[in-house]
């Protein structure tokens, strides 16, 4: 049945006006379902802890569902998403700081990896994800971001530069940099050494 | 041969072609020009050596299983908002109000002026009557030293009127006292005169006093009887 309504409700103009007009709840539920990968990941990059991004992810979609009635279409929603995900793990963030200089604590970003885990081990553990989040901490933020939502999102540089306020010019100079930074990351790692044994 | 593309165009055009994701024009049009460029070349291939292993990779299953209840927590945590929202709306406003209209009563209440009935009365030079306001806290004083007098007058009115007088014989003198000194107009005690009528002083006239004024007009002008 749910299966059905997910292709029945496919656009976000049709999930928003079944928000507005109709059954709240399942459309709420599509809504969520569309857009959670996106508001994830863009949260994930952004606080670097997966607690963190979840709770950033449930605060972004309480916010776009209580403002959804409201949402006027001059952007793209998923432009809207970003931005409500960026003022929230921005004020994540500085929660976070203020705590980390109560309690004395460096205020350092979760380690995602084990440097004790060998990569063969980081492998077996399916750790790749860790480890190429850690790759992608090394670039700069704009080539971070362009590089997230063009690759992971697939989103048009129209859309990234409505999102970051780049030139499309600027994010596809940015896209190849990162690119070609992250290849030669990869190229160099213990990981890339492993896999090209195995 | 000239390339078609510059080489920034080319460079700017390598992540997508290395990904599959330029449309069939735009690739031929890379094909062709990144020949002219052979360091790009070779950053082609590496690009797209390291990235066949990273799309091996499901990101979108680690995603998928990381973001699995989101929808379920998103909506218990607006259920939960909503009753929040509900209560703290009781905190914000209703209790607020009530406060404020609670204190507002009190403050009123407690500001009511009372009115002295002794001043309500003309005073004996007849000039105006003024009505004196008296603090709550005097006033409570006042007030309980004329409680017993108004309670024993008001229980004398009532029997009056319903003609069921049962009041002890000793009491009279007492209660009568009372009568006429608070109920009772102030007839002789009132320095108010009553001016007569100048078309009618014959009648506050006796017969002996319209003799004699008789006599006086006769002694002035006999003519005139």
């Amino acid at each position: 049945m749910m299966y059905s309504l997910t292709y029945a409700l496919n656009t976000d103009q049709e999930i928003i006006q079944e928000y507005c007009s109709g059954d709240s709840n399942r459309a709420a539920t599509l809504f969520v379902r569309k857009h959670q990968k996106f508001v994830y990941s863009a949260a994930l990059r952004y606080l670097r802890s997966h607690d963190d991004a979840d709770d950033a992810a449930q605060e972004v979609f309480i916010r776009a569902l209580k403002n959804l009635k409201n949402f006027r279409g001059d952007s793209s929603i998923q432009t809207w998403l970003y931005r409500i995900t960026l003022n929230v793990c921005t004020s994540i963030a500085r929660k976070r700081k203020f705590v980390a200089f109560f309690t004395h604590d460096d205020g350092s970003e979760i380690e995602l990896e084990s440097d004790a885990a060998t990569p063969q081990q980081q492998f077996e553990n399916k750790d790749f994800e860790k480890h190429f989040e850690k790759m992608l901490r090394q670039l700069p933020e704009k080539q971070r971001e362009t590089f997230a939502l063009r690759y992971f999102d697939e989103l048009s540089y129209e859309e990234i530069s409505k999102m970051l306020g780049t030139s499309v010019g600027g994010l596809k100079a940015n896209y190849f940099q990162a690119v070609q930074k992250l290849a030669k990351l990869l190229k160099n790692s213990e990981f890339m050494q492993t896999w090209e044994r195995t | 041969m000239t390339p078609s593309l510059s080489r920034k165009q080319t460079e700017e055009m390598l992540p997508d072609y290395a990904f599959g994701r330029l449309g069939a024009e735009d690739s031929l049009q890379f094909e062709q020009s990144i020949a002219a460029y052979p360091d790009l070349s070779q950053e082609l291939k590496d690009i797209q050596g390291v990235f066949s292993k990273v799309d091996t990779m499901d990101f979108n299953s680690i995603l998928e299983n990381r973001t699995r209840n989101i929808s379920v927590r998103v909506q218990e945590r607006m259920a939960k908002n909503s009753k929040n929202n509900s209560m703290s709306r009781l905190f914000r406003l209703v209790i607020p109000t009530v406060s404020i209209a609670a204190l507002a009563i009190f403050f009123f209440s407690s500001e009511i002026p009372v009115f002295n009935s002794n001043e309500l009365s003309s005073n004996s030079d007849g000039d105006s009557h003024h009505i004196q306001v008296v603090r709550s806290s005097d006033a409570s004083s006042l007030l309980s030293e004329d409680l017993n007098l108004n309670a024993v007058l008001a229980e004398v009115v009532s029997h009056q009127n319903n003609n069921e007088i049962n009041i002890p014989a000793q009491d009279n003198n007492a209660i009568d006292d009372l009568i006429a000194d608070n109920l009772l107009p102030e007839s002789e005690e009132s320095t108010e005169t009553v001016s007569p009528d100048p078309n009618n002083l014959w009648e506050y006239l006796n017969d002996n006093e319209i003799q004699d004024i008789l006599k006086d007009l006769n002694y002035e002008n006999p003519s005139v009887l």
